[in-house]
C-alpha cells in the first residue's frame, strides 16, 4: 500500500540518499535545492523516489519544484492522480 | 612547411540513408527519419521515438563473420570507411602502414550489446552475479569502445597510431580534429577518421528519460526534433556514423586527389560548471570557436555557414546561439546556422562525424541543409536557423559546433582555400 | 617541446596516494586476494588487486560519491594529489589547463546497478546519474569541474596504454595553447559481476586460486593475469614555463609514440610494439643504450611475453635491466598503462628499479629485475603498454637532473 504524503524528515533522506547532501529538517525547510547543493538531476532523482513512493506520478511540476518546502506541498495537497507503470 | 590536415573522401550511415549521396538528397529535401522505435520495444518509455537507421550489413558489404563479431555502430563505422576510402581513392598500399592511423569517436561504444547481453546473463535483472557461462564471444571487447577504431585499423592495414576517443556528444568532432593534429604534428600521413553510435538500447533510452532530455512527442514523430523552434522538448535520439579520409595536404595534391578542404582549426574546452548544465552566456564554446578561428587564420567574416550543435532542448538552443554571436560578432546574424539533428536526430558521439560530412556536401554542392520543423522560432533564438527549405549558397568556410556532457565544447573550423578551390 | 611532470598522484591496491604505491613496490609486495564482493564460486576469475579500504567520502563531497563511479572517484583523488603535488596555480587562468583522464570500461558498478533497475523493475527505476555516471567521459568531465579547468579537455580509450597516449596527446595539445595537462586514467570494474565476467571471455585472465603462483610473467608456470583497478594522473606543462616557475620537475617526458597490433591480439609478433619503442626514442633524442631500465607490459600470457621478450632483446641487444612492478597486484585495465607511467617517474627519483613480485628467477635472455628491488644509476626509463583494443604505446622518462 503506497502512502499518501511525505514529510519534510522524509524528504531530508531522499536528499541524502538521491543527490548526496547531508542536510537537517530545519535547514531544508529554510531553504532552495540549489543552496542546498542539490543539482537539477538530484531533483528529478528524489521526485522520481517520491513517485515510487507515493505510487503516482508527480509530472514536470513536482521537478521543478524550487525547495524542499514546495516540493512537499506540492506532493502533499496535490488530488492523486492515477498512473500506469510505476 | 607547416603540415596541414585535408579531407579526401567522405563516408555516412544516418537514419533514412546508408550512403552520401542518399544523406544529402535527404538532408537538402529537408525529410526527417524520425519513427516509432523498433530497435526494442519502447513500451513504458516516456520516449519511444528515434531516428534509426534501416541496416544490413552484409548487403552493404560486409563478411558474416564480420557481421556477427562486431558491435552495430562498429558496422556502421565499417561500412561508411569503405565508402570513404573509395570516394578519397588514397592508395593505402603506397603508404607505410606504420604512417596511417585512425581516430574515431563514440560516446557510450557498446552500450546496446552491453545492454542486450546483461538482459541474458542476469536472467532479467533477478542475478546480480551474471552467469559468465552465458556470455557471448566478443564481450571482452563490448567492454571498452577502443575496439571501435581497431576495427577500423585492421581493415584498412593501419599501424600507426590507433585511438578512439569518447568525449561524449563532441567525439566526433574532437575525433577529426585529434586526427587532423596526428597529421600536422608529423605523426601519420593519412588518418581514417569519425565517429560511429547506436544508442538507441533500453538502458540510453532510460537514462535519457530519467533527465528528461528527449522529446516525448510519440505522436508525431517526424515532426519531434524542432532545434530553435519555441514548441521544441527535447531531442530525438538517432544513431549512425561517419568517416572521413584525412591527408596531408601535399601528398594528396602530388598524387592529384580531389581535396575537399582543409580541416583548418579544431578546438575543445571543458566548461567546468556542470555535467548537464550549460551557463547562458557559452563563453567556453565561443572561446573554442575563436580558438580554431585563429588557428585557421580565418577572420570572422569567412564564416560562411555554422553548423550548429542545435540539440533541440532549451537550454543548449540558447546556449549555443549567445556563444556563437560571442564569437562571431555582427557576423552570425549575417551567417547561415542550421542543426541537422532536425532531420537525423542526435546520435550522441557519432553526430559530430556525420555533421562534418554534411559540412562537406555543403562545400561541394553550395547548398546550405536546413533546420527542419523550425516553424515558429524561439524569440530567444534570433539567427538565421535557414528554417525548413534548404538554401544556395556557396560556401568556402565553414564552422562546425558541439556541445556535450561533461562540460565539452567544441568547434571545428573547414576551409576550402583558395589552393583547393582552384 | 620537452614536457615535464610536476605532480603525480595513484589510487592502487596499494592504497591512496603515491607514498604507500612506492612503498608497495620497492618492497615488491604481493597485493593480489580473493574477490569477496560477491560469491566468485563458479566464476572464471576469483583473484584480483582490489583499492582495498577506499572510502569515497573520506576524500569527496557526498554530491560526486552519488552521482559518479568507483573510476571517477579513483580519478578525482588521484588528480586532488598530482595537482596538490605541483603547486601549480589553476585559479590564475581557468584557460591555462586541460584536463584528459583516459577510461576503459567506464562506470561500471554504477551502470550494472542500473541496468539492474532497468530489467528488474523497469525503465522509470533508473536513476537520473546513470547519463553521466556510466559513460567514459564522467571522469574528465567531474575532474574539469571539481577543479574548474577549462583548458583542452579530452577523453582516450585506448586500454592499458591509455596514459602513455594522453602524454603524447598532452604534447600535441600544448604545442597548440595553455600551459599545463591534468593526464591521467582510471579503472574500477572488477567489484562488479557482470564487468569482470565481461573481461573474462578474452581468456587472458587467470583462473587460478592461489594468489602465491598466479600472473608470473615471462615464466613457463603463466596462464593469464590476475585484473585490478585504480588510477594514476599527473600534472604536465611545458619545460620552459615549469621551469620559470620553480616547480619541482619530476620527470621529463622525453619521446611517445604508438603504433597498432590487432584487435584482442597483443601484438602478435611484437612488430607493433617494437615500432613504438623505436618511436619513442627517436622523439625523445636517445639511443637503446642509454635506456637504464624497461616497465614492460608484462601480459602475463606465454606468447605475448615471448613477443614482448623477443621484441626487448632486438631492442637491446646489449642487455637492459627490465621490471614489471604490476605482477604485485595485477592489470588495472586503463589504469594499468598510468600505474606503469608512475611508477617509472619514482623510479628515476628514488634511483631503484622495483622487483617484478613472485616472479622467482630471470628467464634466460631477459635481465628482469626479481625478488628485490635494484639501485641503479638511472637516466632513462622506457615504459611500453599494448592494448586490448590492439593498440601499443611507448613512452620514454627522463630524469630532470641528468638533463
Amino acid at each position: 500500500m503506497a502512502q499518501e504524503k511525505i514529510t519534510l524528515e522524509e524528504l531530508v533522506e531522499l536528499i541524502s540518499t538521491s543527490a548526496g547532501v547531508r542536510t537537517d529538517a530545519e535547514t531544508a525547510a529554510a531553504r532552495t535545492f540549489e543552496d542546498l547543493g542539490v543539482d537539477s538531476l538530484g531533483v528529478l532523482g528524489i521526485v522520481a523516489e517520491i513517485e515510487r513512493r507515493v505510487g503516482r506520478k508527480l509530472g514536470s511540476e513536482a521537478e521543478l519544484s524550487p525547495s524542499p518546502t514546495a516540493l512537499t506541498a506540492f506532493v502533499n495537497d496535490d488530488s492523486p492522480a492515477l498512473v500506469e507503470g510505476v | 612547411m607547416r603540415r596541414e590536415a585535408v579531407i579526401t573522401g567522405i563516408g555516412v550511415v544516418a537514419p533514412g540513408a546508408t550512403n552520401a549521396t542518399a544523406f544529402w538528397d535527404m538532408l537538402t529535401a529537408g525529410r526527417t527519419a524520425t519513427r516509432g522505435i523498433t530497435l526494442f520495444d519502447p513500451t513504458g518509455y516516456r520516449s519511444r521515438i528515434a531516428a534509426e537507421v534501416d541496416f544490413d550489413p552484409v548487403a552493404l558489404g560486409l563478411e558474416h563473420e564480420q557481421a556477427e563479431r562486431m558491435d552495430r555502430y562498429a558496422q556502421f563505422a565499417a561500412v561508411a570507411t569503405a565508402e570513404a576510402l573509395a570516394d578519397s581513392a588514397v592508395p593505402l598500399t603506397d603508404v607505410s602502414p606504420w604512417r596511417v592511423g585512425v581516430s574515431m569517436g563514440t560516446a557510450v561504444g557498446a552500450t546496446s550489446q552491453l545492454d542486450r547481453e546483461y538482459a541474458v546473463m542476469s536472467r532479467g535483472g533477478a542475478d546480480w552475479v551474471v552467469d559468465p557461462g552465458a556470455a557471448g564471444p566478443h564481450l571482452d571487447l563490448a567492454l571498452s569502445p577502443s575496439s571501435l577504431s581497431g576495427e577500423i585499423a585492421e581493415r584498412v592495414g593501419a599501424r600507426g597510431p590507433v585511438r578512439t576517443v569518447s568525449t561524449g556528444c563532441t567525439s566526433g568532432l574532437d575525433a577529426v580534429g585529434y586526427a587532423a593534429q596526428a597529421i600536422e604534428d608529423d605523426l601519420a600521413d593519412v588518418v581514417i577518421a569519425g565517429a560511429a553510435e547506436s544508442p538507441i538500447s533500453p538502458i540510453a533510452m532510460a537514462c535519457f528519460d530519467a533527465i528528461r532530455a528527449t522529446s516525448d512527442t510519440n505522436d508525431d514523430p517526424e515532426h519531434a526534433s524542432r532545434p530553435f523552434d519555441r514548441h521544441r522538448n527535447g531531442f530525438v535520439m538517432g544513431e549512425g556514423a561517419a568517416v572521413l579520409v584525412l591527408e596531408e595536404a601535399s601528398a594528396a595534391r602530388r598524387r592529384g586527389a580531389r581535396l575537399r578542404c582543409r580541416v583548418a582549426g579544431f578546438a575543445n574546452h571543458g566548461n567546468a560548471f556542470h555535467m548537464t548544465g550549460l551557463r547562458r552566456e557559452g563563453s567556453e564554446m565561443a572561446r573554442a570557436i575563436t580558438t580554431a578561428l585563429d588557428q585557421a587564420r580565418c577572420p570572422v567574416t569567412d564564416v560562411d555557414y555554422v553548423n550548429a550543435h542545435g540539440s533541440g532542448t532549451v537550454q543548449n538552443d540558447r546556449h549555443e546561439t549567445d556563444a556563437v554571436k560571442r564569437a562571431l560578432g555582427e557576423h552570425a546574424r549575417r551567417t547561415p546556422m542550421t542543426s541537422i539533428k532536425s532531420m537525423v536526430g542526435h546520435s550522441l558521439g557519432a553526430i559530430g562525424s556525420i555533421e562534418l560530412a554534411a559540412c562537406v556536401l555543403a562545400m561541394d554542392t553550395g547548398v546550405v541543409p536546413p533546420t527542419a520543423n523550425l516553424t515558429t522560432p524561439d524569440p530567444e533564438c534570433d539567427l538565421d536557423y535557414v528554417p525548413v527549405t534548404a538554401r544556395e549558397r556557396r560556401v568556402d568556410v565553414v564552422l562546425s559546433v558541439g556541445s556535450g556532457f561533461g562540460g565539452f565544447q567544441s568547434a571545428v573550423v573547414l576551409d576550402r582555400g583558395s589552393e583547393v578551390r582552384s | 617541446m620537452n614536457l615535464v611532470i610536476t605532480g603525480l598522484g595513484t589510487v592502487s591496491p596499494a592504497g591512496t596516494g603515491t607514498h604507500d604505491y612506492w612503498a608497495a613496490l620497492v618492497e615488491g609486495r604481493s597485493l593480489i586476494a580473493p574477490l569477496s564482493d560477491f560469491d566468485t564460486d563458479g566464476f572464471p576469475v576469483r583473484l584480483g588487486g582490489r583499492v582495498r579500504g577506499f572510502d569515497p567520502l573520506d576524500h569527496l563531497d557526498g554530491r560526486y560519491v552519488v552521482q559518479t563511479d568507483a573510476f571517477t572517484w579513483f580519478a578525482m583523488v588521484a588528480a586532488e594529489e598530482a595537482l596538490e603535488d605541483s603547486g601549480f596555480d589553476v585559479t590564475a587562468d581557468p584557460y591555462a589547463t586541460g584536463v584528459l583522464i583516459c577510461s576503459g570500461a567506464g562506470g561500471a558498478e554504477f551502470g550494472q546497478r542500473e541496468l539492474t533497475a532497468l530489467y528488474g523493475s523497469g525503465p522509470s527505476h533508473v536513476g537520473p546519474y546513470q547519463s553521466i555516471a556510466w559513460f567514459y567521459a564522467a571522469s574528465t568531465g567531474q575532474v574539469s569541474i571539481r577543479n574548474q579547468l577549462k583548458g583542452m579537455c579530452g577523453v582516450l580509450v585506448t586500454d592499458e596504454p591509455g596514459m602513455l597516449d594522453a602524454l603524447g596527446q598532452a604534447e600535441q595539445a600544448l604545442r597548440r595553447g595553455g600551459s599545463a595537462m591534468l593526464v591521467g586514467a582510471s579503472e574500477s570494474a572488477i567489484g562488479a559481476p557482470y564487468s569482470l565476467a565481461c573481461q573474462a571471455v578474452s581468456g587472458t585472465l587467470t583462473d587460478g586460486d592461489d594468489p602465491e603462483s598466479v600472473y608470473l610473467p615471462f615464466t613457463e608456470r603463466t596462464v593469464g593475469y590476475v585484473p585490478a583497478e585504480g588510477a594514476a594522473a599527473a600534472l604536465v606543462e611545458d619545460q620552459e614555463l615549469a621551469r620559470a616557475r620553480g616547480a619541482r620537475v619530476r620527470a621529463v617526458v622525453a619521446g611517445q609514440a604508438s603504433t597498432f597490433g590487432s584487435v584482442g591480439g597483443h601484438d602478435p609478433g611484437g612488430e607493433g610494439l617494437l615500432h613504438a619503442a623505436l618511436g619513442a626514442m627517436r622523439r625523445a633524442g636517445v639511443t637503446p643504450d642509454e635506456v637504464d631500465v624497461v616497465f614492460a607490459d608484462a601480459l602475463g600470457m606465454p606468447k605475448a611475453d615471448a613477443d614482448e621478450a623477443a621484441a626487448l632483446r632486438q631492442l637491446f641487444p646489449g642487455g637492459v635491466a627490465v621490471t614489471a612492478p604490476k605482477t604485485g597486484f595485477g592489470r588495472a585495465h586503463a589504469g594499468a598503462g598510468a600505474l606503469d607511467v608512475a611508477a617509472a617517474v619514482l623510479s628515476l627519483e628514488h634511483q631503484v628499479i622495483p622487483p617484478t613480485p613472485r616472479v622467482p628467477d630471470p628467464p634466460a635472455g631477459l635481465d628482469l629485475v626479481v625478488r628485490v628491488a635494484r639501485p641503479a644509476r638511472l637516466r632513462t626509463a622506457l615504459v611500453l603498454s599494448r592494448g586490448m583494443g590492439g593498440g601499443n604505446s611507448a613512452v620514454v622518462l627522463t630524469s630532470p637532473h641528468h638533463v
